[in-house]
């Protein structure tokens, strides 16, 4: 059986991670490696909730290590840990925080290196090893699971790695503003780093004055793993960010003009990745040259009735993905907006029909919709709620809503109505839906 | 339900929150000084942590940073922001 080392093998550079302005070295992150691994518990699945992406990395080691495999639930709202706890009995949570209330409903195990147990070898992994099942949230309302390789990880890092120039002689960082939990940072900010023996960043800068002056407390040069709501507030805050290798976007389309300017005021290039939680990343563009999806090598695509469907020599079988695109080629394609039934915000897919069907399980709700308003001046345009609930006030609705749902999905606003202009077959058709919504606001707002 | 009193920098601060996050269905006077923004309190998220930095940064002109001491503590409500801003502000 092929096995592929965790962090790329004989590299100029002994540094593994970097957390402000002091390295980790690899010799560090085998000591590391053995004091985690000697207290971890035998359980079969890990939920690594460590926000440190070095921690992050020396608990997908130990985990690993230990064959458990790593659940990447689609949101991690305590309903959802909750659920996830009673499907999957045997699961633990690895964290580094000191408050972490949301994974109440599983044994917790904190990250602690302090015990000297030597130092472990380099960690190596066959390629058929399952690494981590994915979640999405399904159009059905039952999430769909989607088993992650080992290889298929390596391989995805080393087509995206090519695609994006990167150089394993001359090496360099990557900052992540995207958190380690969700597939694209996994992959972007951890996987691909560590294979390509680019140091990995260790802090996760939110606001543009963190990025900026992470990027300057390391003088290397970096990548920046992000996405366009964090680029759009870097550019709104007029942040001056010190030089970079290039800017990586993904979770959502990057608009044209915001990505030049990004280009215009960093002097850098802005990549974009297109990619889903079933297939990881599969494409890229720079819109400085085109608007055209071009496939990684191994990637092709072609249309369905449902979408497109994707394939890729390392993945297990072909994915076929709801987005609404105009195929041009084997190798390219258009995106053509988004599907209307699936909302993607703050890079959280959902089905608008499974937020539909969390409303009407409320008590006392009779009637109501979530939707996607046209969009607005903000940095991310937020869902709307329409709701007939004679008797339940706006606050009592949010409140079970904030229970069930991401908050990223709280609907912005909620607005109670007598009834919906539902049609003669009970459907609501969006421009109807659209013009009471606007009604509403207008009379909402201030005179 | 008797509310803590609310000061001239609060109730400025208040209508940049709610003007900053489209909080239309909110009245500035309607948040508890002393209520959590976040989760439990008016369900602000991580965008909207973004969106206040920015508006904040305009209005007051210093930049917040997640290493600020205790940065959770800043957002944890209005009160707290508002002493926040007092402290941070360009003169």
């Amino acid at each position: 059986m092929t096995v592929i080392p965790l962090l790329r093998p004989g590299l100029p550079v002994d540094t593994v991670a970097w957390r402000g302005q002091q390295p980790i070295t690899r010799h560090q992150f085998q000591r590391d490696l053995a004091s985690l691994l000697a207290i971890l518990p035998d359980r079969a699945y890990v939920l690594n909730h460590c926000e440190d992406r070095y921690q992050f990395l020396v608990g997908l080691a130990a985990t690993l290590l230990k064959r458990q495999i790593s659940l990447f639930p689609s949101n991690r709202a305590p309903d959802v840990l909750a659920e996830l706890a009673r499907d999957y009995p045997q699961v633990y949570c690895l964290t580094d925080q000191a408050d972490a209330k949301e994974v109440a409903a599983m044994p917790v195990v904190r990250y602690n290196t302090d015990a000297d147990r030597g130092v472990a070898a380099d960690p190596v992994f066959p390629v058929n090893q399952q690494v981590a099942l994915a979640f999405t949230s399904g159009s059905t309302g039952v999430p769909k699971r989607f088993p992650k390789y080992w290889g298929g990880f390596v391989r995805e890092s080393q087509v995206a790695g090519q695609r994006l120039g990167l150089d394993a002689a001359s090496g360099g960082q990557v900052l992540a503003t995207v958190p380690a939990q969700h597939m694209y940072g996994f992959v972007y900010s951890v996987i691909m780093p560590a294979q390509w023996g680019y140091v990995i960043g260790a802090e996760r800068p939110f606001y543009p004055e963190d990025i900026r002056r992470a990027l300057a407390a390391r003088p290397v040069p970096a990548v920046l793993v992000t996405t366009p709501v964090h680029i759009r507030a870097c550019v709104l805050d007029t942040v001056q960010l010190p030089p970079m290798d290039f800017i990586l976007s993904s979770t959502a389309p990057l608009d044209a003009a915001l990505a030049a300017e990004a280009e215009n005021r960093y002097g850098t290039r802005v990549q974009e990745f297109y990619g889903s939680t079933e297939t990881g990343a599969i494409a890229s563009r720079r819109q400085a040259e085109s608007d055209v999806w071009k496939t990684f090598d191994e990637i092709t695509v072609s249309e369905v009735d449902e979408g497109f469907r994707v394939e890729a020599s390392y993945l297990p079988e072909a994915q076929v993905l709801g987005d609404a695109v105009e195929i041009r080629s084997p190798r390219e394609f258009v995106l053509h907006g988004r599907n209307t039934e699936i909302v993607k915000i703050a890079g959280k897919r959902i089905a608008l029909g499974d937020l539909n069907r969390l409303l009407l399980a409320i008590d006392g709700v009779r009637d109501g919709t979530f939707f996607l308003p046209d969009s607005g001046t903000g940095l991310e345009t937020r869902l709307a709620a329409l709701v007939v609930a004679p008797g339940r006030n706006r606050a009592q609705l949010l409140e079970a809503l904030r229970e069930r749902i991401d908050p990223v999905f709280l609907p912005r606003p909620l607005r109670l109505v007598e009834a919906l202009p539902r049609n003669a077959t009970g459907k609501l058709p969006r421009a109807t839906l659209l013009a009471l919504y606007r009604q509403l606001e207008e009379k909402a707002a201030p005179e | 339900m008797e509310m803590a009193e609310t000061t001239a920098l609060e109730k400025e601060v208040a209508a940049l929150i709610v003007d900053a996050l489209n909080l239309e269905d909110i009245k500035p006077e309607d948040i508890d000084p002393e209520a959590a923004l976040f989760r439990e309190g008016l369900g602000l998220d991580s965008i909207d942590a973004l969106e206040l930095a920015l508006a904040i940064s305009k209005k007051y002109g210093f930049k917040l940073q997640s290493d600020d001491k205790k940065n959770s503590e800043i957002f944890s409500s209005l009160r707290a922001l508002s002493r926040h801003v007092e402290q941070n502000r360009a003169p």
